[in-house]
């Protein structure tokens, strides 16, 4: 037998200190394991949040004047300053349109919508036109995916009178590409079919922003603007820059404001979940080095004849530290078990308990969460091998400290006392 | 050859000081057995440790084979104890979820002997102390007081050391059974050559040694032939 052997045997030598030991050090070691769990979930969450926001600024006409009428669109001109800006990597403009579908009574007012020859693919009055800068964008058209399917896509810079139309809106006016249609009097030709995965996406024909400008003779203007930014963290900075530069004719929104509250309270979380595993680990370390300083004591005379009879303070040492291990993975076995069931509830209940919850609307509180933020508290509590590796790691740091703590005493005990307890 | 110089072992500080050995002087050859007499707290247990390198002397000098042990680095004692010390204490002193086979076991384990080699020497000495079969296999609890000073007898022999040290070895025990553990201890003495210094209070038990030694307050009186010549 070796010293780890007799380590891991005198583990076993009282049933019952063995069993409340592990039980204890197991309600701890689950303690840090269901922290963990929490951590990491919760870093998780924050980093998704984050990519999900975007790194975007959605510029958008006020809806009413300062004198009570309503908003006007942005132009060009005004837009055009934004795109020299520090860290705007891209602007994407966008007129909307509305023409009344084929078939529809003719509205004799001068203000009537103009007419195109499509059906829209529902019951909506209207067919949506949209003429953008960058065409492909599927936030333009409120819709998550864009993918063509057949075509190719329009440059948003080209005064060709080319459309991309929804494979819905196609099926329902038979066009293919290369068809043609007619809009506000002119004739265009589908040069793509596009998938979308929203109503409204399907109902909107796609032109670039030249085209539609010189269908509704909106020249040089501007529905809403898009800006995208560099990097995430250059977007609060540059969501101010165009603020300023925009004055009171813009509303400029980004969904940094929104974020950073939630994902403050997710930070919150975060800080509650390592404070309780620093707390957890320390009682664990506390626990067992109580535990092995009692045993050192009791076992002090056999300490003492272990030395009088040749044994090396590192041997002996080494022994107790394999006693004080045998200890602390029975207990991470017992805490693993416990933190895997009761970690994903305790994450949700912290995370419920935060005010990440309301900031996603969670709270059923008056009004509409933004809707990247909906997922927020949707958080996936797994013990993945990281989190019990990290907890392994931590449960040799309490054995190693706990145990290395009792060497002084095991080195003091001279081997005289095997024969003075006589 | 053991030769204790002058030794002194002082324990205490100030006014305080209590000095359990003094000036002990004493020359035990190789093979000799010897037993040391006193009454409780005459400094025999004390001697013993300053003997087996269990504690430093206060002050002297103890030579073992020309070697002054007192002079030893820690690490250089635990080597010295592991090969050249066998000890034998009153109650046994043996590891109590240790089977008799892994307890003689132990001291072999401390200088390296290879696993399978300790289990036979283990065996063997089992079987020269005449502890047999099933019960080479059985916790300490599970045997008689005899039968435990048997296997304790084994361990402080397992590593061939030149001096067994014997601490009241019968002390709790019957006299048909120390009378037996005696005469294991005497035999090894012819047998193998092995020095053997017993601590007893008991004057039938020192009357079987070689020579005995009378200790009084930490200092050495006389010493005795077993027949009863006076030696010094």
């Amino acid at each position: 037998m070796t010293a780890a052997g007799r380590g891991i045997r005198n583990a076993f030598r009282n049933a019952v200190r063995t069993v409340s030991v592990v039980l204890i050090l197991g309600l701890v070691t689950g303690l840090s394991f269901v922290m963990l769990i929490a951590n990491h979930a919760v870093t998780g969450q924050v980093a998704t949040t984050l990519s999900s926001i975007g790194n975007t600024v959605a510029i958008d006409p006020p809806p009413f004047s300062a004198d009570g009428q309503p908003g006007q669109n942005l132009t060009t001109a005004e837009l055009a300053p934004i795109a020299r800006l520090p860290g705007v990597t891209s602007l994407d403009e966008t007129l909307h349109a509305v023409a009344e579908p084929r078939g529809k009574t003719r509205n004799a007012a001068p203000s009537a919508p103009a007419r195109t020859s499509l059906r829209p693919t529902s019951s909506s009055a209207a067919v949506y036109f949209c003429g953008s800068t960058q065409p492909a964008n599927p936030v333009n058209i409120g819709t998550s995916t864009f993918k063509i399917s057949s075509g190719h896509a329009i440059p948003g810079s080209s005064p060709a009178a080319l459309a991309m139309v929804s494979t819905a809106m196609a099926r329902k006016n038979g066009l293919k590409a290369g068809s043609t249609f007619t809009a506000y009097g002119q004739a265009l030709t589908v040069a793509a079919i596009f998938d979308s995965d929203s109503q409204s996406g399907d109902d909107t024909v796609i032109t670039s922003l030249p085209v539609l400008e010189r269908l509704t003779g909106e020249t040089g203007q501007v529905s809403t603007a898009v800006v995208t930014v560099a990097s995430l963290s250059e977007l609060a900075a540059t969501t101010s820059a165009i603020e300023r530069t925009l004055g009171p004719v813009a509303g400029v929104t980004s969904n940094l404001a929104d974020a950073s509250q939630a994902i403050g309270d997710l930070d919150s979380v975060q800080g509650i979940a390592l404070y309780s595993l620093a707390g957890a680990t320390g009682a664990a370390v506390v626990i067992l080095f109580l535990v092995m300083v009692m045993i050192v004591r009791e076992r002090k005379r056999e300490i003492g004849i272990l030395k009088a009879i040749g044994a090396s303070n590192g041997r002996i040492m080494a022994q107790f530290t394999t006693e004080a291990a045998t200890f602390t993975l029975l207990g991470l076995v017992v805490g693993l078990i416990a933190g895997t069931v009761a970690g994903s509830a305790v994450t949700s209940a912290l995370v419920s308990h935060s005010g990440a919850s309301s900031a996603a609307g969670g709270t059923g509180l008056p009004g509409a969460p933004s809707p990247f933020l909906s997922h927020l508290t949707d958080i996936n509590a797994q013990a993945g091998w990281g989190v019990i590796l990290d907890t392994l790691a931590a449960a040799v740091v309490v054995a190693v400290l706990a145990s290395a703590a009792t060497t002084s005493m095991i080195g003091r005990i001279q081997p005289a006392e095997a024969l003075r307890s006589e | 050859m053991l030769e204790a110089r002058e030794v002194t072992k002082s324990f205490g500080s100030g006014d305080a000081i209590v000095s359990a050995v003094r000036g002990v002087t004493m020359t035990i050859a190789d093979g000799e057995f010897v037993a040391i007499v006193g009454r409780s707290g005459s400094g025999k247990t004390t001697l013993m440790s300053l003997l087996g390198a269990l504690e430093r002397p206060t002050s002297g000098l103890i030579f073992v084979d020309g070697q002054d042990i007192t002079q030893l680095s820690p690490g250089e004692l635990v080597r010295y104890r592991g090969r050249k010390i066998g000890l034998v204490f009153q109650s046994y002193n043996l590891v109590p979820n240790l089977t008799s086979t892994e307890n003689v076991m132990l001291p072999m384990e401390f200088i390296g002997v290879a696993m399978a080699e300790r289990r036979n020497r283990a065996r063997q000495l089992l079987e020269q102390v005449e502890l047999t079969g099933a019960k080479q296999q059985r916790k300490p609890a599970r045997l008689s007081g005899g039968e435990q000073q048997r296997v304790a007898i084994a361990r402080a022999l397992a590593n061939q050391p030149s001096i067994v040290l014997a601490d009241e070895p019968t002390g709790n025990l019957d006299s048909q059974t120390s009378s037996a553990i005696i005469g294991l201890l005497r035999g090894l003495s012819r047998s193998e050559g092995t020095t053997i210094i017993l601590v007893t209070h008991d004057a039938t038990i020192a009357g079987q040694a070689d020579r005995v030694l009378y200790l009084r307050d930490g200092q050495l009186l006389r010493a005795t032939r077993a027949a009863g010549e006076d030696a010094r």
